[in-house]
């Protein structure tokens, strides 16, 4: 008996077991980049030194308990995460569970990649981009402008919360949407942590369309709202005793709310293919800052990627990239350019150098004037 | 008029390649999967916007690379972009977060395998019709039985 009992287990358990990976699905990417300038004014932003970056080890997870059931999470390890040394960042981009009503009606929760333009859902999976890193103006505000108010993003990276989404035909014309209202953003520095507490009412929302025109033309545009707690730092005055009873005062720096911040953006974006070997992708964003009792400006910028193959794995482009950090300031404005090569040297494995520029203007906070010209170059592997 | 029927005549003359020969890639599927589909219908399966066959078992998609020619040009008839391009399509898709990526195989035998073994599998592989097992389906987009 206990060997039949044994056997009927054993044999549950390998089919369980059988089940449960055909149902699981990993994928991943590896990158490591070697940066350094070659050109130009110093500036921290720039690596003089040239240095190499152990830039991401990524594990990508889908597992469907049921056909209409996708959990599907995203786990990263940066910049050489080591705890111990308290260097790196060990990150969770996404993990949601989606539920498939119908192809044209599904529904997530949990912790989403923010659904905004071209790049910011695909930022860190360098094998997926042609070029060598995403565009800093329509991304990266934080490496455009360093003043406290100009550089909070323009959308998040991403966001606690659900959201609908699905592919619809409208007059026989393909198109995908994502609406996700989730608890949007903190001020950097701030303590708490927006992907498990809100520290207001007001909730995010993010919407999506993409319409493919054709099989070579998409066009999009992406919406973000949200309310925000604006903190200020200061010194707070605190007290302590020691173990003899005696009264210690001391003032520590912490941030504390002081008013609202509302952002407002809006994006527009096309991707076009010209022919199997060109491509062009174009993306606009503009946004409104509104922070209470101090200022409200808008913010803009865009970006141009061109690429084209001139050998079956050899991918030559130019980024092309310009932002305004605050439409109230004269001569804040950055440009970007980058001529690069993106190699396939195997299936999914890319070699990727540029030679990325910045020009600035003398009255941006973060580049004051500086331009500079860096040599990268990196391998990106999918798996 | 001498023009016309010059071009009626070479278009028929590819049509009846395109649909006959034996340089076209198979569609084959397991059981309970429908034997024909309409050309938008599996743009939108290949491209990962139809997730569920009408039975409401998830689609899944595979492709064999033992002729990555006949592969490059079923993808470009019907998933509107060549195979280098929908692959790298698909490492967008998939790493955005939004579905799981066809199955690649290196030859025929294994995707034969592994749709003999799996419900709902739709795969792309360069065989003959008779080397197909008759437990499977071998799909036809609108009329045609070959691509």
């Amino acid at each position: 008996m206990k060997r039949i009992f044994a056997l009927l287990t054993g044999i549950v358990a390998v089919s369980l077991q059988a089940d449960w990976t055909e149902r699981v699905t990993i994928n991943g990417y590896v990158s490591v980049e070697y940066e350094q300038r070659v050109n130009g004014d110093q500036h921290p932003r720039v690596d003089e030194h040239g240095s190499f970056d152990s830039d991401m080890f990524d594990l990508v997870f889908n597992v469907q308990p049921t056909d209409r059931l996708r959990i599907a999470a995203d786990l990263t390890w940066e910049h050489g995460s080591q705890s111990e040394l308290g260097k790196g960042n060990v990150g969770m981009e996404y993990a949601f569970a989606e539920y498939t009503l119908s192809d044209a009606f599904k529904i997530r929760a949990g912790k989403m990649f923010t659904p905004f333009g071209i790049y910011n859902e695909i930022h860190t999976a360098k094998p997926s981009t042609i070029i060598f890193k995403e565009p800093n103006p329509t991304n990266k505000i934080y490496f455009i402008s360093s003043d406290k108010y100009e550089q909070t993003l323009l959308y998040p990276r991403w966001g606690s919360g659900v959201a609908v989404l699905g592919n619809v035909n409208v007059a026989s014309i393909p198109m995908d949407y994502i609406v996700q209202v989730t608890n949007g953003d903190l001020i950097y520095g701030a303590e708490g942590n927006e992907y498990d507490k809100d520290d207001n009412d007001r909730k995010a929302v993010t919407a999506r369309v993409r319409v493919d025109l054709s099989d070579d033309l998409q066009i999009g545009a992406s919406y973000y709202r949200d309310e925000m707690v604006r903190y200020e730092r200061f010194g707070v005055e605190k007290t302590t005793y020691t173990q003899a009873g005696e009264k210690l005062t001391y003032v520590t720096r912490e941030y504390l709310p002081v008013g609202k911040m509302k952002i407002d953006s809006q994006g527009l974006f096309a991707i076009w293919h010209l022919s199997e070997d060109a491509r062009l992708e174009l993306e606009g964003v503009r946004g409104t800052l509104d922070v209470e009792d101090v200022d409200s400006f808008v913010r803009m910028g865009y970006s141009a990627v061109a690429s084209y193959y001139v050998l079956p794995r050899v991918n030559l482009y130019l980024l092309y990239a310009w932002a305004d950090p605050n439409d109230g300031k004269e001569r804040d404005t950055v440009i970007n350019y980058a001529p690069g090569v993106n190699i396939e040297i195997d299936d999914n494995m890319f070699l990727k150098a540029d030679y990325f520029n910045v020009l600035s203007e003398r009255d941006n906070a973060l580049y004051k004037g500086a331009d500079y010209g860096e040599f990268r170059i990196g391998l990106a592997i999918g798996f | 008029m001498k023009t016309n029927l010059m071009a009626s005549l070479l278009a028929l003359t590819l049509t009846c390649a395109a649909v006959s020969a034996d340089d076209q890639a198979l569609l084959i599927a397991n059981a309970a999967v429908p034997e024909r589909i309409d050309k938008e219908h599996l743009e939108a399966i290949l491209l990962g916007k139809v997730t569920l066959w009408e039975n409401g078992k998830r689609i899944l998609i595979a492709y064999s690379m033992d002729d990555p020619q006949k592969v490059d040009a079923f993808l470009t008839e019907y998933a509107g972009q060549g195979e280098r391009r929908y692959k790298k399509y698909w490492v967008k898709k998939v790493f955005a977060g939004y579905g799981v990526a066809p199955k690649l195989f290196n030859d025929d035998a294994k995707a034969l395998e592994y749709v003999l073994k799996t419900e709902g599998v739709m795969a792309l592989v360069s065989m003959d019709v008779e080397a197909v097992p008759k437990e499977l389906t071998i799909l036809s987009v609108e009329a045609h039985n070959r691509f």
